[in-house]
C-alpha cells in the first residue's frame, strides 16, 4: 500500500510503501520528522479499531487494540494509525492508474480529453478513478 | 449498392468520432466530481419516485401497489435470507418499519409509498426537533467547548444528520477498573483477541429511539479534530444514522441502504479499512459476520464521506450522498470539511492565547 502523507496545513512530508511485516519504506522523503515518527511507529507499535456489540446492553464499544507488524491488515491499520494522529493521507492507487492508461490506450494520443485525463491522473482522487473506470469500462462494454 | 438507414454507426471513422464525444462527456463529468461538494444523487429506489408522481388510474393505482407490495415482500425475503434471525435479533427499527409498512398497505388499500410519506417518515428535521446535549471535548490540543462542539456538529454536518438522531455526545474524565474490565470482558465474548488488551474510546447506546453516545478517556491523546472526524463521526452520524437507528428514514429506504451496503462489502472497489476488514477473521457466524460487516462499514464510509469523501469510490459516495440528500440537498461537504476545521482551529487557538495572556 502507498500512502501519500501531509501535515495539518497540506505541506508534503513523504510517501511510504507499507508491507506486512516489513518495515515502511519512505519513498519520497521531505521532512526528517516524519520519518522518526514512522520509526517510532514501527518500533512502538500502534494500534487499531474494533468495534464491538454488546447484547445484553445492545450498545457498541469502539475500542483500540494493538497491532503486530506481521498483521496482514497492519498497512491499513498504520494508514488510520496515521490519520487519527493528525496527518492527512491519500492512498495512492497505482492499479487504478494503469487501468485508466489501459482503457485510454484505444484513443487516439492526440485526443484532447485522453490528454487531459492523463495529465491529471497522478493527483486524482480515488472517487474521480472509481468513476472513470466505471464510466470508460460501460464505454467499452 | 444504397447504404440502409444507420449503417453510419458501422462505419470506423463515426464509432471513433461517437467515441470521443462519449469520452468528452466522461471527462466533463469527472471534473465535475472534482469542483462540486454536491452531486445530485443517483440511487435507485422506489421510495424516491414519489417526487414526480402523477395523477393515474385507478387499475394502474392497482397495479402499482401490487408492484410495490412485491417489492417490500422481496426486501423482507433478501433481508431473512441473508441475515436470518440475527437480523430479526439486531434490526428491531428496520424490521417493525418494513413490517408496518406492508400491513399498512395491504389493509388500507393504499401504497407502501403513500402509508410511509402520511406517517411523516422521510421528511425533513422538524423545528421541534430535540437538541442534542453536549459535554466539553478534551483532546490532545485542548478543550473545546461544548457550544463549539454543538456549531461543529449542527453547522457542518447535514441537517436531520445529528439532533433527533443522537441525545447526548458525553465524554467521561475518568474511567474506573471495574468499568474497564467489564468492557474488556464484553469484549472478548464476540471477539478473540489473542491475547491483546483492548482499551474502551467510545460507546453508543440507543435509548429511548434516540443515541447517547459516551467518549471514554483513552481519546484525550487523539486531536480534537481528529476525535470528531473519527470516533464521533464513526457513531453519531455513521451508527446514529443507519438502517436500523435513523428516526427519519422511509421502510423501503432501510431495507434499500442495507442492501447497498451489503452489495459493497466484497466489491473491489470498496472502502479498505482494518476495523471493516478485521470483522472476517473475529466474527465466525456468517450472518452475523455480515450484519456487523455491513454496519460498520456504513459507519467508516460515513465518517470517511464528512472528512473526505474523494477518498470513497464513486459508488460509495452515491450512496451516501442518496441519504444525506433525502434530509438536506443542499449540503456541500468541502465547504463543510473546511468549516468544521476553521471552527476547530479558532477555538482552540483562542483557548491558547487566553491561558498565555498573563491575568490582571
Amino acid at each position: 500500500m502507498l500512502l501519500e502523507v501531509r501535515d495539518v496545513e497540506g505541506k508534503f512530508l513523504g510517501k511510504i510503501m507499507l508491507r506486512p511485516g516489513q518495515e515502511p519504506e519512505i519513498l519520497e522523503l521531505a521532512a526528517a520528522a516524519f520519518s522518526h515518527f514512522v520509526e517510532v511507529c514501527w518500533q512502538e507499535g500502534i494500534t487499531d479499531l474494533r468495534e464491538i456489540y454488546d447484547e445484553q446492553t445492545r450498545s457498541y464499544t469502539l475500542m483500540e487494540i494493538e497491532v503486530k507488524q506481521n498483521d496482514p491488515l497492519y498497512p491499513l491499520a498504520f494508514r488510520d494509525f496515521l490519520g487519527r494522529a493528525g496527518f492527512t493521507v491519500h492512498e495512492l492507487h497505482l492499479e487504478l492508474e494503469t487501468e485508466i492508461r489501459q482503457l485510454l490506450a484505444k484513443f487516439s494520443d492526440d485526443n484532447f480529453d485522453k490528454k487531459d485525463i492523463l495529465s491529471r491522473l497522478p493527483s486524482m482522487p480515488y472517487r474521480e478513478q472509481t468513476f472513470l473506470v466505471r464510466k470508460l469500462k460501460e464505454l467499452e462494454g | 449498392m444504397p447504404h440502409a438507414e444507420g449503417s453510419q454507426a458501422l462505419n470506423p471513422e463515426s464509432t471513433t468520432a461517437r467515441r470521443s464525444r462519449l469520452l468528452h462527456l466522461i471527462n466533463e463529468a469527472a471534473r465535475g466530481l472534482a469542483l462540486a461538494g454536491v452531486l445530485a444523487t443517483a440511487m435507485p429506489s422506489e421510495a424516491r419516485g414519489q417526487e414526480s408522481r402523477e395523477p393515474q388510474k385507478l387499475e394502474q393505482q392497482a397495479e402499482e401497489q401490487s408492484k410495490k407490495l412485491d417489492a417490500v415482500s422481496k426486501k423482507e425475503d433478501w433481508l431473512k435470507k441473508t441475515f436470518g434471525a440475527f437480523f430479526y435479533e439486531r434490526a428491531p427499527q428496520l424490521r417493525q418499519k418494513l413490517q408496518g409498512a406492508l400491513e399498512d398497505a395491504r389493509s388500507s388499500g393504499k401504497t407502501v409509498l403513500e402509508n410511509v410519506a402520511e406517517s411523516g417518515e422521510g421528511t425533513q428535521e422538524t423545528p421541534e426537533t430535540p437538541k442534542i446535549l453536549l459535554t466539553d471535548l478534551e483532546g490532545k490540543e485542548g478543550v473545546l467547548p461544548s457550544h463549539v462542539l454543538r456549531q461543529v456538529l449542527e453547522e457542518t454536518y447535514p441537517k436531520g444528520w445529528v439532533n433527533n438522531e443522537v441525545a447526548i455526545v458525553e465524554q467521561k474524565s475518568v474511567i474506573s477498573d471495574q468499568e474497564e474490565a467489564q468492557e474488556e470482558e464484553a469484549a472478548r465474548k464476540d471477539y478473540e483477541f489473542k491475547g491483546e488488551v483492548p482499551v474502551t474510546r467510545a460507546k453508543f447506546y440507543m435509548e429511548g429511539g434516540v443515541a447517547r453516545v459516551v467518549l471514554y478517556p483513552t481519546v484525550k491523546k487523539t486531536g480534537v479534530k481528529e476525535i470528531i472526524e473519527g470516533d464521533v463521526a464513526h457513531e453519531v452520524l455513521g451508527h446514529g444514522n443507519d438502517w436500523d437507528s435513523d428516526n427519519e428514514m422511509s421502510a423501503n429506504d432501510r431495507a434499500d441502504l442495507l442492501h447497498a451496503v451489503y452489495q459493497r462489502l466484497d466489491a473491489p472497489d470498496r472502502y479498505r479499512s482494518s476495523y471493516v476488514e478485521g470483522i472476517d477473521r473475529d466474527i465466525s457466524d456468517p450472518q452475523k459476520r455480515d450484519y456487523f460487516k455491513a454496519k460498520e462499514y456504513w459507519a467508516e464510509i460515513v465518517s470517511q464521506f464528512f472528512k473526505d469523501a474523494d477518498q470513497l469510490s464513486d459508488t460509495d459516495y452515491e450512496i451516501i450522498n442518496w441519504r444525506v440528500a433525502s434530509t438536506d440537498p443542499q449540503f456541500n461537504w468541502k465547504a463543510a470539511s473546511q468549516r468544521r476545521e476553521q471552527l476547530v482551529r479558532q477555538a482552540l487557538t483562542s483557548q491558547k492565547n487566553a491561558a498565555r495572556s498573563p491575568r490582571r
